[in-house]
């Protein structure tokens, strides 16, 4: 994860951007819209959520089980399976394949997973040509940027911004028609496909059963990756196997309308082991499974329920401070509640005690997740573990918490705290005085002048005593 | 030493050995729970009778076409509109297509265009490929190809016009039945739900079709009259 940047002047900058502003307004309200029409269509989706759910509940109870299950099924269709503990034994793994085979030309369909191990800038210094393929992706990778978004990469981006990259990157005529820039895309990649010796995917599912990988995409890019070039290598989290083709039907239904409200996205690949003959796609076909952070985050008891995420970007959506901020103000790849969370989960709290600490716990993104990840108490944790990790705090917290229970206590801090706050406010709520933090946290905003008298000795209390 | 595979599995089993948080209750959602007594996964389940209405709708819907043929006139009549005002080059077939109507061959020489072989330069130079399609989804629009023919695979992805053939009995309801039926005897080397053409929103918004796949997709319905002229070979 790259050092993180001052969180406070990174919201300004972006607060004060209107082209971004605008942008991600664009294209949340539309993301938002399809999903709610969509869903509004299906009378059983939330019985469909708990499925989904339990479903990955399932695989994940016994995740030693199912994952060397997909392993002796992948190996029996001919597939090569490599562990990797980290993201660096998967970026050395694929570097000496592509060495050993002599494979020079690198087609890529989106993965987060990929963006997470820095795949790309590793394959790009041994000198390999790689070429994401997804238009939102190679936009991102031409702008020598990270995704802004799980589903829409480049949505932070306007049309005369991506017609000058091409204009410039492409060496074609500057035009802003999106029509005219996917068809120079189209040419420009077909090529790439053509000529590709390496096709490098993700995969949204993983079924154990049979060790067929199930990806998802609107484009064909991953068709093509999955199809031309001679070696296919797919590297997946641990966590993103289904038991069986039984589970995988609610995961596979729920998932594309919690992203962008489709019934199926236009393409729905399902591989199983290397080609045999002619035209059946590559004649290898390996499969990097990536723990990385993934089986530290299975061994906590409340947040091992983020490896049930299945990446469809509805919290983003749906998240007030996502549709400020961007996926480019959050510390890593993943961004928006889901991102705070699986950061917190990952690198341990305190390296999203910024991001965390801006939520506004409204639980809009826990209501729209596909697999009932409690994302708002999981964010809350978080912070909660962040403040506990500063010098002091917890001693602090216990000794109000013994304050507190009695009446007396509560009574007396109430009154002290008032007089505090009181002191600090001016008439209209802005903080006239004290410490830096609370300049900060008084700086936009109003705050309410506390009453003298508390509520709970308040006329009203009486009156109904 | 161990490896990399016994440390990963070794953590995960030590990690599945403490013990789960009571289950949170889920926030509360956003739609307002309804109630539903169906099997959720295949969802309302429409009389089979407006599966055809249904699939045809959808499919339009998202950009396709939708023909019918119920005889070899008909058929060459289709051919002739779809395939006409492409420009030059040859079409390519997937098994699929060969198999649905054995002489397809011919009729697409008639209509002076070269029949291609499958192979991806060949491909990449033919302005619409044939397939047939093994399953057809009312529930999405979708069509099921899967590598279990050869040529499938190319003639669905590479060239930019993409025409399906299809029968009455190929249609199913929902994603389950597709999943049973790609999973049944072993799934194949490559199986693809295909639901409209290849599209793209990443630049701001705006829909786009034909970015790698197809932009054009033409389903072909043979027999629905049931006039048993345009048999399956």
């Amino acid at each position: 994860m790259p050092p993180a940047a001052d969180f406070n002047q990174t919201v300004r900058r972006f607060l004060s951007d209107p082209t971004l502003q605008t942008a991600l307004g664009r294209a949340l309200g539309s993301f938002k819209g399809m999903r709610t029409r969509a869903v509004a269509e299906l009378p059983e989706f939330e019985a469909l959520r708990i499925r989904a759910r339990d479903a990955k509940n399932k695989v994940l109870g016994r995740l030693d089980e199912y994952l060397t299950r997909l392993e002796n099924n992948v190996r029996d269709r001919g597939g090569t399976v490599y562990w990797a503990s980290t993201g660096d034994d998967a970026v050395d793994y694929i570097r000496r394949l592509a060495a050993d085979k002599k494979l020079g030309r690198v087609v890529k369909g989106k993965s987060m997973v990929s963006e997470e191990i820095h795949l790309n800038q590793a394959l790009e210094a041994d000198g390999l040509e790689v070429y994401e393929t997804d238009l939102g992706e190679y936009i991102i990778q031409l702008l020598g940027q990270r995704p802004s978004h799980i589903i829409g990469p480049a949505i932070h981006k306007t049309k005369e911004e991506i017609g000058r990259l091409f204009a410039s990157k492409l060496g074609i005529p500057y035009t802003d028609v999106p029509e005219e820039m996917t068809r120079a895309v189209r040419k420009e990649l077909r090529a790439r496909f053509l000529a590709a010796d390496l096709g490098i995917t993700g995969a949204n599912f993983a079924v154990a059963e049979t060790g067929t990988l199930v990806l998802l995409e609107n484009e064909g890019n991953i068709r093509m990756s999955t199809t031309l070039p001679p070696v296919h290598v797919a590297v997946m989290g641990i966590e993103k196997l289904v038991a069986d083709w039984t589970d995988l039907a609610p995961l596979l239904r729920i998932l594309p309308l919690s992203a962008v409200g489709q019934r199926l996205p236009s393409y729905v690949s399902f591989l199983t082991g290397p080609g045999r003959v002619r035209d059946e796609g590559p004649r290898e076909f390996h499969l990097v499974l990536v723990d990385s952070f993934r089986s530290t985050v299975l061994a906590d008891p409340l947040f091992r329920q983020m490896l049930r995420c299945l990446r469809c970007g509805a919290c983003l959506n749906y998240c007030p401070v996502y549709r400020h901020l961007g996926g480019h103000g959050y510390p890593w790849v993943y961004s928006g509640p889901m991102g705070v969370a699986l950061t917190a989960a990952a690198f341990g709290p305190q390296a999203a005690r910024d991001i965390s600490g801006a939520s506004t716990l409204c639980q809009a993104c826990g209501s729209v997740c596909p697999v009932m990840i409690d994302l708002p108490g999981l964010i809350l944790e978080a912070r909660k573990r962040a403040a506990m990790d500063e010098p002091g705090i917890g001693r602090l917290v216990d000794g109000m918490a013994r304050i507190l229970a009695t009446p007396h206590g509560y009574d007396v801090f109430s009154r002290l705290a008032a007089s505090g706050a009181m002191a600090v406010l001016s008439a209209d709520g802005r903080v006239k005085r004290g410490p830096q933090r609370l300049w900060d946290l008084g700086r936009d905003r109003c705050l309410p002048r506390p009453a003298f008298e508390p509520f709970h000795r308040s006329p009203l209390d009486e009156e109904s005593e | 030493m161990t490896s990399p595979r016994d440390d990963i599995l070794d953590k995960i089993r030590r990690a599945l050995a403490v013990p789960g948080a009571p289950a949170a209750a889920p926030a509360p959602s956003l739609n307002a729970a309804k109630a539903f007594t169906g099997d959720p996964v295949m969802g309302y389940i429409p009389d089979p009778a407006g599966w055809r209405d249904e699939f045809d709708r959808r499919f339009i819907a998202l950009g396709g076409e939708v023909h019918q043929a119920d005889s070899n006139s008909e058929l060459d009549a289709v051919l002739a509109r779809i395939l006409g005002p492409l420009p030059e080059g040859p079409v390519t077939l997937g098994d699929s297509a060969r198999k649905e109507i054995p002489d397809l061959d011919v009729r697409i020489l008639r209509l002076g265009r070269m029949v291609a072989a499958g192979s991806p330069a060949r491909e990449a130079v033919a302005v619409a490929g044939i397939t047939s399609a093994r399953r057809v989804l009312a529930y999405s629009g979708t069509v099921l190809v899967t590598s279990r023919d050869e040529g499938d695979l190319g003639a669905s992805l590479v060239p930019p016009v993409h025409l399906i053939l299809t029968r009455p009995d190929r249609l199913i309801w929902g994603v389950p039945d597709a999943l049973s039926f790609l999973a049944q005897d072993g799934p194949p080397r490559c199986g693809v739900l295909i639901t409209g053409p290849s599209r793209t929103a990443d630049i701001e918004l705006t829909l786009v079709r034909g970015v790698h796949g197809p932009g054009s997709v033409h389903l072909i319905w043979l027999g629905w009259a049931g006039t048993g002229e345009t048999q399956q070979g």
